[in-house]
């Protein structure tokens, strides 16, 4: 999960990028107005993490900049204690949350999660397919209750193809949204890592969920019954 | 190297004893001609005596005694003359004769007529009539001597005088100016090599100015403050072009920000068009397949589009980094991952020795792109079965990685080629455009570090070194 964060705060800016780093995602970070603007309408990420103060164009203008453009991807905005009347216009203009400043990053990073499981249109930060679970919070994997012992990488690339069961994504998607490769690297990562995670997820198992998708890419393999 | 500041002092040092030597050598030979001219006058005194009033019955005593009176005894006991009749035959010879002029041959000495002393004006009534005074100077015993003829149509009188011991001053003048010549080159030679520093020094602080603009930035301008008008000019001329390449720069810089811009933000549109189609087209279907191929297309046009961008900012000096301060022995185990992933494929053994605790300001989304692309090389370039070793220290303020592998050594001569920006092996074996390691290269150095091909280690021939600044 590739995140966007535009804070001009260094300390707050550092802060947040580790936090989401722990937290499993791969994180861009801008420190204006005008150079996250740039970046959230030339890249693509999976949220957007906004802060209201910018020096130059402010927060709520980059947003509002997105939203007319159509596009979609969830936003958190910060605040300060004070900025009441931005919080409400920020609501309005079509952020999905808010944290007001001090915020503790571990609450960041569940309210993004929380925000990219509606997304997904999942009742909880468990991910599951078929006997496949996945506890996002606790970064857990267990198929078929075993536990799977996974590296950070694969644990991010597993949660990026749940996300969307049955959704094929290119290779190139999957570099940028796991690895957040921003030039090109010339090397076959994608396939070397799919490979690894099916050996440990699909092993053993007669059903192979991690699903390679001729001329595409991959996918986890769609659910049984769709709601 | 030519040092301007020692041609100058050598210069001024050499005119200074061309200019001395000429001033000694003509003033000492005026000096000697005026003695020469007052020893003539001097002994013209007593010969025009002579040759106005004695006839062909002159007396020698009496005359020696009245030369005496007329030099004093001093003077006199330095003089010796002799009297010839009209036959120039020798009448009278002084006491004091020199003995190296033999009988007769007084004249036949080297002659020096110049200067002639001024002959006196014509003989009172009475007296008899001279002969045009005549002066010689002869050589004997190793001193010189001057004589002069006087007389009248009877008797000739020849009067010397030792010239050298007459002129013994002006002697004395030229060995001391000889003595003196060296040591005073010499001061002025430091004297030069003084001046020569004072003078080149507001240069040097020029040019130390000017190096510490060229790194700060195009907008540093070199000040004015109290310069003098020589430098003045010169800093004008420094200032006016650096404006015009700041113009130059900032216009193409812009240009080239506003290009990517424009060409990046179709892209991104087009790929959020294609991602919705690609999400709704049916499983195994042609369009599925066109549309990720479009995808993937895309996304290396958008990689090619950001590295350009990023080497265009690196030309103009502003890479834009946002820095933290993180963990480098930390972040490489995770790093180090990847590049071991991809190593197993082709059965390449990583061996790692991370130094912990080693912490640096930077970018970590850039340099994890500087490491990942020097370990991708490394596995890339590596032979199957090889190795890559991987090592990170600290010393005091730099942190300095290693990435060693057992491929094909590059060639001494092609050390700086590698980074060069579309740069291909010789074996064909090309990554993307070619532009990895330059933009490696240029990531490093927006960092305030450097990358090179450094020496092989523990038999890896292909090693790349990244040195950074550390922060305590």
């Amino acid at each position: 999960m590739r995140v966007l964060v535009v804070e001009d705060q260094p300390k707050i800016a550092a802060f947040v990028k580790g936090g989401l780093e722990e937290g499993g995602f791969v994180v861009d970070l801008y420190g204006s107005g005008e150079e996250g603007y740039a970046a959230a309408t030339t890249e693509s990420y999976d949220a957007l993490v906004l802060d209201i103060m910018l020096p130059g164009r402010d927060g709520l203008s980059v947003l509002r900049g997105l939203r007319e453009r159509g596009m979609t991807l969830p936003v958190i905005l910060l605040t300060a204690r004070a900025e009441v009347n931005e919080r409400v216009e920020g609501l309005n203009l079509g952020a999905d949350d808010y944290l007001t400043k001090p915020f503790y990053v571990e609450e960041l990073v569940a309210r993004l999660n929380a925000l990219l499981r509606r997304e997904s249109g999942e009742g909880t930060n468990i991910l599951r397919v078929e006997d496949l679970v996945v506890d996002v919070t606790n970064r857990e994997v267990k198929r078929g209750g075993l536990e799977i012992e996974l590296s950070a990488r694969e644990f991010t690339l597993l949660v990026y193809l749940m996300r969307a069961p049955g959704r094929a994504y290119t290779r190139s998607q999957i570099s940028e949204h796991v690895w957040n490769t921003h030039f090109d690297t010339g090397t076959n990562m994608v396939d070397v890592a799919v490979a690894r995670l099916r050996k440990k997820v699909d092993g053993d198992f007669e059903d192979k969920l991690i699903e390679t998708v001729r001329g595409v890419g991959y996918r986890l393999k769609a659910k049984q019954e769709s709601r | 190297m030519r040092s301007f500041r020692l041609r100058l002092a050598l210069i001024s040092a050499g005119i200074s004893v061309l200019v001395l030597a000429v001033f000694g050598m003509v003033a000492s030979e005026f000096l000697y001609r005026e003695r020469l001219a007052r020893l003539d006058a001097d002994l013209m005194r007593f010969g025009y005596k002579t040759a106005t009033r004695a006839g062909a019955n002159v007396e020698g005593d009496r005359t020696e005694r009245s030369m005496v009176e007329m030099y004093g005894v001093e003077v006199a006991g330095e003089r010796f003359f002799a009297l010839l009749d009209r036959h120039g035959r020798e009448i009278h010879r002084s006491a004091r004769w020199l003995e190296a002029i033999e009988g007769n041959d007084y004249p036949a000495g080297e002659t020096e007529l110049d200067p002639q002393p001024v002959v006196p004006g014509p003989p009172a009534r009475g007296m008899r009539r001279a002969v045009e005074p005549r002066f010689y100077t002869v050589t004997a015993g190793g001193e010189r001597y001057r004589l002069g003829a006087f007389g009248n149509r009877e008797v000739t009188m020849v009067l010397g005088s030792n010239l050298d011991r007459y002129a013994k001053d002006v002697a004395l003048i030229r060995r001391a100016f000889l003595i003196a010549l060296p040591g005073a080159v010499l001061l002025i030679a430091l004297g030069a090599v003084f001046v020569a520093r004072r003078a080149l020094r507001p240069i040097e602080v020029l040019s130390e100015r000017m190096e510490v603009i060229s790194a700060e930035g195009l907008d540093q301008r070199l000040e004015m403050g109290n310069a003098d008008v020589e430098f003045r000019k010169i800093i004008k001329a420094y200032n006016a072009m650096m404006a015009r390449l700041e113009k130059s720069f900032n216009q193409a810089n812009r240009f080239s920000a506003d290009a990517s811009h424009e060409l990046k933000t179709p892209l991104a549109v087009m790929q959020g068009t294609l991602e919705r189609a690609l999400g709704k087209s049916e499983d195994g279907s042609e369009a599925q397949r066109v549309y990720s191929e479009l995808l993937d297309e895309l996304a290396h046009q958008r990689r090619v589009l950001s590295s350009l961008l990023l080497l265009s900012r690196a030309d103009a000096g502003k890479v834009a980094l946002s820095k933290e301060r993180i963990d480098l022995s930390e972040r490489l185990e995770t790093w180090l991952e990847d590049g071991a992933m991809l190593a197993e494929e082709r059965k390449i053994r990583v061996e790692s020795e991370l130094e912990e605790g080693i912490d640096v300001e930077a970018d970590s989304v850039m340099l994890q792109q500087v490491v990942h692309n020097l370990l991708s090389n490394a596995v890339k370039y590596n032979e199957e079965g090889g190795r890559i070793i991987c090592r990170l220290s600290g010393s005091g303020e730099v942190a300095e990685l290693s990435v060693a592998n057992t491929g094909q050594a590059i060639k001494e001569e092609d050390r700086e080629r590698v980074f060069e920006r579309f740069y291909r092996s010789g074996d064909g074996a090309a990554d993307g455009a070619g532009l990895g390691l330059s933009l490696a290269r240029e990531i490093v150095r927006a960092h305030g570090g450097e990358l090179y091909v450094g020496d092989s280690i523990d038999g890896a021939a292909v090693c790349l070194v990244l040195r950074l600044p550390t922060v305590l």
